[in-house]
């Protein structure tokens, strides 16, 4: 929301304080600043004396006389009053200069914004043979707001020779933009006034605003009858003639400019500026269009049609509020008035509505019906009622002073039928210190929320603190909202800061913490995997690519591209896609995800407390190696190296690996295994599937990992004994057998094993070796460590075990074993 | 005869499914849809009819054919994947073959695990729990047991991701505030880190996907003095150095007071960047002391307990610490940004 330093200090005495200072103060103890910015001059390297001298160049002048300029069709040479006394001649080229416009003149030494958008000090210039000094200016060429269409035409009678600054305040100022967000709980500060209370308290200075007074007569007009004071707590009006819609005086064009606002019409300006200054929306409407003598406030019917005065047509619901009056709506109800009554040129009577309505149904109306107003913005923050008979004078008051021979012709029609008790809140001095941990006493506690417009009866530590109706809305309602009234009074960095000292607790660790921890340490710690992070959505053609089917996905109601609609089921997508982003700079990779995947569960059934479908955390590893053949296991056995590995970490028994009974769709059915923990299945490793490889575009050889964590999380810890030192010797012995690929070597380490039981601690395959010799076989070296509990192996044992395993390869493997 | 063109269709569909290899298949397209198909004998029967009916049947007709042929393709596709499936299969593959090691290389563990793990440890050292909770959820945990009822403005202030199915993806880890009181017993001390999203568009500080770390901590008496300590000395840990914070007031539901704490940029040392959007301080975190209306949401009575809570961006953090001027760095998976944090876990 942009804030006008200018129009802050009509209505507290802070005319003299730095606005640019102060907004610091601002940002630490109300609400957060996004920008300040000085207006006047567009160059901001202008300062102190420089920048007073520009700005006394630009001045009210009026147009004398106009003749064409004798090179060029399109410009005039035009004679100006600027107050100087002499008229001064300079060349224009605006469509709309004519003799007796009353304009804005730049002289000589003005600073204005340029074609080009930067700011330019004005000269001497000599247009087409004539020479000119200064020049008629439009708004844009002020920095004012984005009108080029003309120079300004000032439509109120200021004499020629006045500055602009002192004609329109808003015209040098300083001006804020507060974030809007930050405001969602003031439901005071979104107009000046309220936000200059704030400033004035901050400040310690007076806050002057008063509603003015304004004569209403006794005559009914239009009645009012509330059908649903639910919805519609407070709903007043009242009648006014003579008016004559034309432009707004220029003070005001240019600080609607100022406030991001475009200047319509005296009118729509009068409601807005009242808007912007007491906070509380109005609308205005032509009485020609109003049938009967009674405005209704009503829930719409279902289905009802409305046009609203943007032009957009809308089907309304019975939670919507609308003002009707005998025949139609004419408003939908705090968000925007009907096509059918707005205020038109040729309007002479209005009807000028100040209401307040239930934010949650204006908040519901304004986002269904995607007409997000000012007028929405602030009734759906909780605005004060009281507001409303503010708004109504001050509007009354702006149009009087502003339209000669307007009159308010009717009595003020007020229906307000509960005004909200007083709220109010008994609080501690030492709850208030105990909260902020802070020392404060009682009487600062009183003195910081009497300057703030509590009224505060205090007994000794005890505080009765009564509500300003401007804070009571939504905003200040328990006794915490009192602490941090009188925290950010003080100022959070005021606060001491010391540590909670507290009772010990018993250590905890969550177990799938630790999983994802020690699983992080060896793959990306230990066996170089990067850890990278992909989005929780799946774009269709990488779900497609790896041959899932869309439709077992969880969808988005509003995907933030059409393109990735749906949660991941899997985390290879995208780990698959990053591996395509990056396989021309990196021959070989090696990355880890460690993330949530979201599975659908069409048995569940919706609740309002669990999100219905499980979202297990899961490991996704991929290797890939651009440059290895397709018939390469090499990245398959690295990766089963490394997940068992890694697997091993977690003390939860032995990690292995089996056959994997039904691989995933991505997997090649064959190059794939299940991986197992304590016997449990955890996950599964598998080469790329050599269609999804072929539908992706992957031209690496790829082999993933997915290890479900939860499920090791969900295992229980176990912890391995020690096994006893051999007390003698042992040995090992090898064995190397060509063996038909048909084998596994898991079943040879087996048979092995069952040899001699008694003496056999452990087989294993350490070298594998293959030879395009023989294609259907492959070479495998066996390692058998034996050694007996009670006494030295002896020379015969190991020639009888010798012969047994020869004898045992070769016949119940075919095997051949090298000598 | 508009009923004989479906039980035609569906006499396909049956006999389409049913063709158990591409043989079969191919007959079965031969037969509906060759010269002397059924499909075409239709088509050709057409010609007799007045040109009304005969506009009307033609399009039946034509459909009928455009459906038989998908399905067929559909088929044919199907029994090709079955067909290499069992090729695959068939191929001799020992995967009781010895492990092989992975040629030695560094690995990295990514800047946000590395910072999440310093802000754990750093927690844990000061007697705090780390817990880890969904990230789909329902609007009850993640707006209306933090005191953001439906209609209430403040949810403009987290553009939210809705599922078809009606849960959400959760917009802060805040959700956890609740679940963690109803999980576990008082006093409470407990930090949860995790993955958020906003509905909103990505540019150098901002991500519809980002990190948070919430913290909470439940107690007979705490205060806001307490809060700053703990997230300074948290801060300091992390950064390893003295750090500037400005903290001012704040507007969050699920706190009252609430405020926010900035940090002076580290990535330009507050002269002004595209980090902080030049204005030299950066929004680190939302905090305050814990809304009785969270507290009773989650069985606690906020009589005879207070709590405090903070919601830390782990991602902006990393940023800082890194000087990481963009922040969709983080899920692009680019082995040249990864392989730049070689730190690892905390120590």
């Amino acid at each position: 929301m942009k804030v006008s330093w200018s129009w802050i200090s009509r209505f507290a005495e802070v005319g003299d304080i730095d606005a640019v200072g102060i907004s610091l103060r601002f940002t630490l103890g109300v609400a957060e600043i996004d920008e300040v910015l000085r207006v006047g001059v567009p160059d901001p390297a202008l300062t102190g004396e420089a920048r007073a001298e520009a700005l006394s160049r630009v001045k009210i002048a009026k147009v004398v006389a106009c003749r064409p300029h004798p090179q060029a069709e399109k410009l005039q040479i035009v004679t100006i009053d600027d107050g100087g006394g002499t008229p001064r001649e300079i060349v224009s080229g605006a469509p709309n200069v004519r003799p007796g416009l009353l304009s804005v003149f730049a002289d000589e030494g003005a600073v204005i914004v340029g074609k080009d958008g930067a700011p330019t000090t004005l000269q001497e210039a000599v247009i087409r043979g004539v020479p000119s000094r200064g020049m008629l200016v439009s708004f844009a060429e002020l920095g004012i707001g984005d009108d080029h269409a003309g120079v300004i035409e000032v439509p109120d009678a200021i004499a020629p020779g006045t500055l602009l600054s002192a004609a329109a305040p808003a015209f040098d100022d300083v001006l804020w933009d507060i974030d809007n967000k930050s405001l969602t709980h003031r439901p005071d500060c979104w107009g000046h006034v309220g936000l200059a209370r704030e400033i004035a308290a901050m400040c310690r200075r007076p806050f002057t605003w008063r509603a003015p007074d304004v004569t209403f007569t006794a005559e009914a007009d239009i009645a009012v009858r509330d059908e649903a004071p639910d919805l519609c707590p407070r709903y007043s009006c009242y009648s006014m003639e003579g008016i004559r819609i034309g432009p707004s005086p220029l003070w005001l064009q240019i600080l609607l400019w100022r406030l991001g606002q475009r200047p319509i019409n005296n009118l729509v300006d009068f409601t807005n500026l009242t808007m912007l200054t007491v906070g509380n929306p109005l609308h205005a409407f032509d009485r020609r269009q109003l049938e009967g003598d009674t405005i209704v406030i009503r829930r719409a019917a279902e289905g009802e049609p409305f046009t609203t005065l943007d032009g957009r047509a809308h089907r309304l619901t019975a939670g919507d509020l609308v003002i009707a009056d005998a025949r139609k709506p004419v408003a939908l109800a705090g968000v925007m008035g009907g096509e059918n009554s707005m205020v038109a040129d040729d309007t002479t009577r209005i009807v000028l509505e100040s209401a307040n309505f239930h934010a949650g149904t204006i908040r519901r109306t304004a986002v269904r019906t995607q007409e997000r107003t000012d007028s929405s913005a602030r009734f759906e923050k909780s605005l004060d009622p009281h507001l409303v008979r503010d708004a109504s004078l001050y509007f009354a008051d702006l149009v009087l002073t502003n339209i000669p021979g307007s009159r308010v012709s009717s009595r003020y029609e007020d229906v307000f039928p509960a005004p909200p008790a007083p709220k109010i809140i008994h609080i501690n001095g030492e709850f208030v210190k105990r909260r902020l941990g802070m020392e404060i006493t009682a009487a600062q506690v009183a003195e910081v929320l009497e300057r703030l417009q509590f009224t505060v009866a205090r007994d000794g530590e005890e505080l009765t603190v009564t509500v300003p109706t401007f804070r009571a809305t939504k905003d200040i309602g328990i006794p915490e909202d009192l602490v941090e009234e009188v925290g950010r009074w003080h100022g959070y960095d005021n606060i001491e800061a010391h540590l909670p000292s507290v009772a010990m607790a018993r250590p905890f660790t969550l177990p799938i913490r630790s999983v994802v921890r020690r699983l992080r340490e060896a793959l990306c710690s230990e066996s170089g995997f990067l850890e990278a992070m992909t989005y929780s959505f799946n774009r269709l053609e990488d779900v497609r690519g790896c041959r899932m089917d869309p439709d077992a996905h969880l969808w988005m109601e509003n995907p933030i591209s059409t393109e990735e609609p749906v949660l991941r089921t899997s985390l290879f997508p995208n780990l698959l896609a990053a591996v395509i982003r990056n396989e021309r700079r990196e021959s070989r990779q090696r990355l880890a995800e460690f993330g949530r995947v979201y599975l659908p569960d069409p048995a569940a059934t919706p609740s309002a407390r669990e999100p219905w479908l499980s979202q297990p955390r899961m490991a996704g590893l991929v290797l890939s190696d651009r440059h290895a053949d397709i018939s390469d296991t090499t990245l398959f056995f690295q990766m089963k190296d490394a997940v068992l590995r890694g697997l091993r970490t977690q003390e939860r028994g032995s990690a292995a690996v089996a056959k994997l009974i039904e691989p995933p769709p991505v997997a090649h059915p064959a190059r794939c295994a299940s991986v197992t923990l304590g016997g449990a299945p955890v996950g599964w490793i598998a080469q790329v599937h050599p269609m999804v490889r072929r539908e992706l575009g992957l031209e690496s050889v790829v082999v993933m990992a997915c290890i479900d964590l939860d499920a090791i999380a969900a295992q229980p810890k176990v912890v391995v004994p020690f096994s006893p030192l051999p007390r003698f010797p042992g040995m090992e012995y090898d064995l190397t057998a060509l063996v038909p690929k048909t084998v596994s070597a898991d079943d040879i380490i087996r048979a092995l094993r069952d040899l001699a039981p008694e003496i056999t601690r452990d087989v294993t395959c350490f070298a594998v070796y293959e030879s395009p010799k023989f294609p259907d076989r492959r070479s495998l070296s066996f390692r058998l460590h034996l050694a007996h509990k009670e006494r030295t192996l002896t020379q015969e044992e190991l020639l009888e075990l010798h012969g047994k395993a020869v004898q045992t390869v070769q016949k119940t493997f075919d095997a051949q074993v090298a000598s | 005869m508009s009923d004989s063109i479906t039980l035609l269709v569906e006499k396909a569909q049956a006999e389409v499914t049913a063709a158990a290899t591409a043989d079969v298949l191919r007959d079965t397209e031969v037969q509906y849809l060759g010269k002397k198909g059924e499909v075409t004998a239709l088509l050709k029967s057409l010609g007799g009819m007045a040109p009304e009916e005969r506009k009307a049947m033609g399009k039946a007709v034509n459909d009928a054919r455009v459906a038989i042929e998908q399905m067929i393709a559909g088929r044919r596709g199907q029994l090709e994947r079955e067909a290499l499936d069992r090729e695959l299969a068939e191929t001799g593959f020992d995967l009781t073959l010895p492990g092989i090691p992975l040629p030695s290389q560094p690995g990295t563990w990514h800047p946000v695990s590395i910072i999440a793990d310093r802000v754990e440890r750093a927690f844990e050292q000061m007697g705090f729990i780390v817990l880890d909770y969904p990230e789909v959820e329902t609007e009850h945990y993640n707006f209306d047991a933090l005191n953001i009822p439906a209609d209430h403005p403040a949810r403009d202030m987290q553009d939210t991701f809705w599922l078809k199915n009606g849960c959400l993806l959760r917009t802060h880890t805040s959700p956890g505030q609740v679940r963690a009181m109803h999980e576990y017993p008082l006093p409470l001390r407990a930090i949860f880190p995790g993955r958020v999203f906003r509905y909103e568009r990505t540019d150098a500080s901002h991500e519809h996907t980002f990190h948070q770390v919430e913290g909470l901590m439940i107690d007979r008496e705490l205060s806001v003095s307490n809060l700053i300590a703990i997230m300074k000395v948290l801060l300091e840990t992390i950064f390893e150095r003295e750090v500037t914070v400005r903290l001012r007031p704040g507007f969050f539901p699920f706190v009252e007071p609430g405020f926010e704490l900035d940090i002076r940029c580290m990535n330009c040392g507050g002269a002004g960047c595209s980090v902080c959007k030049h204005s030299g301080w950066v929004e680190l975190l939302p905090c305050g002391l814990v809304h009785p209306n969270v507290l009773r949401a989650g069985g606690v009575d906020p009589e005879k307990w207070v709590g405090w809570a903070f919601g830390l961006g782990l991602s902006r953090l990393a940023m800082m610490r890194y000087k990481i001027s963009h922040i969709t760095h983080f899920m692009g998976a680019d082995p040249r940004f990864l392989r730049q944090f070689p730190e690892g876990g905390a120590r």
